[in-house]
């Protein structure tokens, strides 16, 4: 491919073990990505610079093809040419949202020319916890997967924590969603499979959880590639972030609202109610009467009219909202809509039990992914159409005309 | 031709904009007159003050539309028909809706309505209340005097307008309306007043009456420009009730008629005050001859706080010390011996100016009483020929607790009649009112604080001519631009407060005694804005001259600076944005920080003052010293052992009780908001909460609400139900949330961090909204202990102990060993920035 120029290492991957079907690799490859909100990630070089080799070694234990792979191969390289990462080294492209507890911007890094997303989190805090900030945040530097967004380093000043990540053109689901007015069923088999595979990685290489999935944190690009981004890797960050913001939607478990104990059950959760939002345009809490669902569907299935707007839901008070999350029955998939394997898919996640909740494998083997896997689905064109973007030219992240 | 057409058409249309934008801000006031008459406990001084502002200001829109109005041919009068709306006047007036569908029925418009003699609008409110009538014979009346005033060009004139709306209870008024004083006629508006004894004598206290003799003397004297103000305060306010007399129409010439008048004005009070003259008289009257001192580092000998260097006065023969600005209330004691001059002060503090007056020659004695305004005074005297008086007069005003005649003569200025504090602030408005004419002479021995607080007029030429008051607005400008007409209209606020000032008070007077003695005591504190509760104008603090240094934190509202305003002082700058949309908010929040003036309390920061003027918006504060309970449990991770919690709690309690006294929600109690200074505790931000309103702006993210980390533990749980995305501002605050919130503190204290730690907001507001509580199990700590903080914390409001209370339970624990009472070390903050 013609990005395979960019490996100036002239690197190869052996072929790794690869799950059933790779999710999705749209005719371009390269690591240009675009975070539209606000997440930290991939990279494993960064600064600890440890040998291409041993990056290359890691990459061969972690199920992906070969396009994944030579794209991370491409990521890390560009990383490398990085280096120390400061304020001077950007130039500001403009904003791409409010993420959680601060702002993203789109930059370019001068020297590069690399287009990134640096997300600006307000912190004043003691010396002290910067670096144990910045220090939580070099886990992110290991965290190098398909599906997990890229993450070039963070760094402090001005009272900003920055937080720099690959550039995903497609920006956020939430923002698909509000354009597209809903996003069909097979759109969202295959994010949930990259999703659940982005959960997987985590999990099972890093032994943490996301705590905060919803369709803001799940970015897209023009090539095609979904990957997840914002989850909670530093703890102090967390702790030291000015403000959070709690809005008329809350993704969060009824495990968790009631400060119980709590684990990737409740990204499962999370995930669950947010495939029914994407499903239906809404967010589905409270459950939108059968008035409200028919104007959605106007009685057809499968039939995504852009910019519709969703009837909103009575305003309710934040406690109200959250209160009908942890008693009353979970919200679910209207029926005669999507298929039965979606409507199981989505019933699995949305039990209150976290016990009763599927798990992560049991949802990676579940048949409606399965299905999406087989499918192939053209995520690209889609993301493209959606949000009028010139097919992704590969390694168009160098380019500073994206978007 | 079509020029001129044009010119009229855009003139009409000019007028006709005028007039939307007054009816608009009509709107504005008669709600919150309205809010004020029903929601706010008419009785407080503060909400009188505030519903005769707001009366006055009223008056003014109203007469502005007719005005506008009239100038118009018919064409346009009777499309602008229904403005001013009578209903909505009579509504201002405070009269009963029976009432007012009485009057509507027989009269079609305000005009109309103008031209009704009292005892025509007797006749429209034969069933309403004696109370209502006086309402609008006087509300009338006043709209009648201001139009008039407009119509001569004289808008910016200082009168009384306002007719005291609110619902009193007794008091039987001398003056029912005894005979429709003209009131159709302007003139007679003088003539009228002294016949109806003013409402305002009813309520006021007698710090008024004296006032109000006070003025008009002073104008006498000094020929200065009050007479338009002084004919209002006559009428209004003024003249003693029930005094026969009638004073000289009111005539540009007033100045000629004075002397009499002020005297005669005495002569009244005199007699109806079981105290008054008898004691004025004392045999001591020598007055200082105070020089400018510059090399003195030393105390003042009046009010024993230290003097800055170049800040004193010294008195040459005697060598008296004193601050320039409590020159005006040193009493003439010059050769005293010190003791002696402690003793005096007394006498004099409880005679008033009235002995100094009795002194003095009954002419100079009008002097005297005017010289209340201290400096001023020492002006009128001199100008009257008795140079020595200058320093002696000002004293009075301090003073003037006394007997009605007394006070009459000597405390023009003190404003208000129960705020402890009046005198001082009063002297500025004084000064205000005289000032055009003596600026000059004035200006060596204006006290610093005059300066700040108050902006005069840059209209009122500094003439003396007898009708100064027809200077102050140009006749020529029947219709000034709307701009023109807000500034003079705030100008006329002020000049409404100069005159309210001057009101006259029946009421004789202990209380003002003690009003007194506090103003005495505190006396460096008195000079502040603060403590005059007339209006919140007069403790706004100039932006300019307050000097920022380094930002010392960031809150929700602003960013707070270290400052100086005459000593180190903290000053919290509010974000404000879009202030245009927020008028109504920013009432609100001047409002509310009108009340912050009441706070004097050892464990509650010392409001000093405020910029009002948007977009500068800053609250100043003195500077806490010392660190925030949050940085000592949260930062510097201090372990506070169950004595010193019990301590700090104990204060916390002590201030917050206070608070409450006061009828003060703090809203925002967080150990963010809580000082340790010392081992004193020191409790800030009160009531700011609602600010966030005006500033929301700066983290407002369309369908979401901001939430400060750590915030949400502060919240009980019906606050914690009522938060929404949007507009979560108005939460239902009450003094049992405060409770909470210190439940919340106490924990920190006891614990060493939040309770709910480390889980997400969604999480903490389920779980409260729930009346889930932090657990309580590992926490090494008695049951006593734990018990204060779950009666705190209580789901139910009403369940929640009050501040008192808590005390005395905190009081009730047991120590472990003897726990001394913290010491309070002197607390430069507060008494350096009170030096000046």
């Amino acid at each position: 491919m013609s990005k395979m120029s960019k490996n100036k290492l002239n690197l190869t991957l052996p072929p790794g073990s690869i799950d059933t079907a790779p999710a999705v690799s749209p005719s371009n490859m390269t690591p240009q990505l675009k975070s539209a909100t606000a997440s930290e990630r991939q990279g494993l070089a960064g600064k600890s610079k440890t040998s291409i080799e041993a990056l290359t070694e890691r990459l061969e234990q972690i199920e992906m093809d070969d396009t994944q792979r030579r794209r991370i191969e491409v990521f890390l390289c560009q990383k490398e040419k990085i280096g120390e990462l400061s304020d001077d080294d950007f130039e500001k492209l403009g904003e791409l949202g409010q993420g959680n507890g601060g702002v993203v911007m789109k930059v370019r890094h001068k020297s590069t020319g690399l287009i990134m997303a640096r997300k600006l989190i307000h912190l004043e805090v003691k010396p002290a916890i910067k670096k144990q900030i910045i220090r939580e945040l070099k886990v992110l530097h290991e965290c190098n997967f398909a599906h997990i967004v890229g993450f070039y380093g963070a760094f402090y000043s001005d009272g900003e924590i920055s937080i720099c990540m690959e550039y995903m053109d497609g920006g956020s689901l939430d923002l698909i969603l509000k354009k597209a007015g809903r996003i069909p069923e097979s759109i969202l088999g295959t994010i949930t499979s990259a999703v659940l595979k982005g959960l997987s990685y985590l999990r099972d290489k890093h032994a943490i959880m996301h705590r905060d999935v919803k369709p803001s944190n799940i970015l897209v690009n023009s090539n095609g590639e979904i990957k997840i981004c914002d989850f909670g890797v530093s703890g102090q960050l967390i702790d030291s972030m000015a403000n959070s913001f709690v809005g008329t939607r809350s993704y969060m478990s009824p495990e968790r609202l009631q400060g119980t104990h709590y684990s990737v059950q409740s990204d499962i959760w999370s995930l669950g109610l947010s495939l029914v939002e994407m499903a239906i345009g809404m967010y589905p809490i409270p459950p939108p009467d059968a008035k409200t669902l028919a104007a959605i569907f106007g009685g057809q299935n499968e039939d995504h009219s852009p910019g519709q707007a969703p009837n909103s839901p009575r305003p309710m008070a934040i406690f109200e909202l959250l209160d009908y999350i942890v008693n009353e029955p979970p919200p679910k998939l209207p029926s005669g809509i999507f298929s039965d394997e979606f409507k199981d898919f989505v019933d699995r996640c949305l039990k209150k039990n976290p016990d009763e909740r599927a798990d992560l494998k049991t949802l990676m083997n579940h048949e409606w992914i399965r299905k999406a896997e087989a499918e192939k689905v053209d995520i690209a064109g889609w993301v493209c159409k959606t949000m009028d973007l010139m097919p992704a030219t590969p390694n168009s992240n160098v380019s500073p005309f994206s978007s | 031709m079509d020029a001129e057409n044009e010119y009229e058409i855009k003139r009409a249309r000019d007028a006709i904009q005028m007039i939307e934008t007054i009816q608009s801000m009509i709107d504005v006031s008669a709600d919150r007159l309205e809010g004020l008459r029903t929601q706010c406990s008419t009785s407080a001084e503060l909400t009188q003050q505030e519903i005769r502002t707001l009366e006055g200001k009223l008056v003014k829109h109203f007469s502005r539309q007719l005005v506008f109005k009239a100038q118009f041919g018919e064409e346009l009068q009777r499309e602008l028909g229904d403005v001013p709306c009578l209903a909505q006047w009579l509504r201002v007036v405070g009269l009963s809706p029976e009432a007012i569908e009485a009057i509507c029925s027989r009269v079609a418009t305000l005009e109309a309505l103008r031209e009704r003699s009292d005892h025509e609008l007797r006749a429209l409110l034969v069933a309403a209340r004696d109370e209502e009538l006086r309402r609008l014979c006087r509300a009338m009346q006043r709209l009648r005097t201001y139009t008039e005033a407009l119509a001569r060009g004289e808008g910016a004139a200082e009168l009384p307008l306002y007719w005291d709306s609110w619902e009193r209870h007794a008091r039987s008024s001398p003056r029912p309306r005894k005979g429709g004083k003209s009131p159709t006629t302007p003139v007679s508006k003088r003539k009228q007043n002294s016949h109806l004894p003013a409402p305002a004598a009813l309520t006021k206290s007698r710090s008024h009456e004296s006032q109000l003799s006070v003025r008009p003397d002073a104008s006498d004297l000094s020929d200065n420009s009050q007479s338009s103000a002084r004919d209002g305060m006559e009428g209004a306010e003024g003249s003693p009730p029930a005094s026969p007399r009638d004073e000289p129409e009111g005539t540009p010439q007033r100045s000629a008629h004075h002397p009499p008048a002020v005297y005669n004005n005495v002569g009244y009070g005199a007699p109806r005050s079981p105290r008054t003259p008898v004691g004025r008289c004392m045999a001591h009257d020598i007055a200082h001859r105070f020089t400018k001192s510059f090399n003195m580092i030393a105390t003042c000998d009046y009010c024993d706080k230290q003097m800055l260097f170049g800040s004193g006065l010294k008195c040459k023969e005697c060598k008296f010390k004193c601050h320039r600005d409590c020159e005006s209330k040193v009493p003439p004691s010059c050769g005293l011996p010190p003791g002696f001059v402690v003793a005096f002060k007394e006498k004099f503090h409880k005679d008033a100016a009235g002995g100094y007056y009795l002194c003095a020659s009954p002419g100079a004695g009008g002097a005297a009483g005017a010289g209340a305004a201290g400096r001023s005074a020492g002006f009128l005297s001199s100008l009257t020929g008795r140079p020595r008086r200058r320093r002696q007069p000002p004293q009075p005003h301090h003073y003037s607790g006394g007997p009605d005649s007394s006070s009459n003569t000597s405390s023009c200025n003190s404003s208000t009649p129960s705020s402890p504090a009046l005198a001082a602030p009063a002297t500025p408005l004084q000064h205000h009112a005289h000032q055009p004419a003596h600026q000059p002479t004035h200006q060596p021995h204006q006290p610093l604080h005059n300066k700040q607080q108050f902006h005069f007029p840059e209209v009122k030429p500094p003439v003396s001519s007898p009708n100064h008051n027809s200077a102050v607005q140009s006749p020529a400008r029947p219709s000034p631009n709307h701009k023109e007409d807000l500034t003079s209209s705030i100008k006329n606020e002020r000049c409404c407060l100069v005159s309210l000032s001057g009101s006259g008070s029946t009421d004789s007077g202990g209380a003002r005694g003690d009003s007194l003695d506090l103003a005495a005591h505190d006396a460096p504190d008195a000079r502040w804005p603060r403590q005059n509760s007339l209006s919140m104008k007069e403790w706004d603090i100039p932006y300019d001259e307050l000097k920022l240094f380094e930002m010392i934190g960031t809150g929700r509202f602003g960013t707070v600076y270290r400052g100086s305003w005459h000593g180190a002082v903290a000053v919290k700058l509010l974000h404000v944005h879009s202030l245009t949309d927020h008028c109504l908010q920013l009432d609100t929040f001047k409002h509310e920080v009108a009340t912050f003036r009441k706070t004097r309390h050892e464990n509650l920061v010392l409001f000093m003052g405020a910029c009002m003027k948007p977009p500068r918006l800053a609250i100043v504060t003195s500077l806490c010293k010392g660190m925030t309970l949050y940085t000592h449990i949260h930062l510097r991770k201090d372990k506070f052992t169950a004595n010193k919690s019990v301590i700090v709690a104990q204060q916390i309690s002590q201030g917050m009780g206070y608070l409450h006294a006061r009828g003060i929600i703090h809203k925002d109690l967080k150990t963010k908001n809580i000082f340790l200074e010392n081992g004193k505790v020191v409790i800030t931000d009160f009531g700011l909460f609602s600010v966030t309103k005006l500033c929301f702006g700066t983290n407002a993210r369309g369908d979401s609400l901001g939430i400060p980390p750590g915030w949400l533990c502060y919240l009980a749980p019906e606050l914690v139900r009522a938060l929404r995305p949007h507009a979560s501002l108005h939460l239902p605050f009450s003094k049992d949330t405060d409770v909470y919130a210190f439940g919340t503190v106490w924990y920190e204290l006891l614990c060493g961090e939040y309770p709910f730690k480390g889980q997400p907001p969604e999480a903490i507001i389920w779980q409260v909204g729930k009346g889930v509580k932090q657990s309580l199990a590992n926490m090494q700590a008695s049951r006593d202990i734990k018990d204060i903080l779950m009666l705190c914390w209580s789901y139910r409001a009403n369940e929640r102990p009050d501040f008192p209370h808590l005390l005395s339970t905190l009081e009730k624990l047991p120590r472990k060993r003897l726990a001394r009472s913290p010491s309070h070390p002197v607390h430069l903050s507060r008494s350096a920035d009170s030096v000046f």
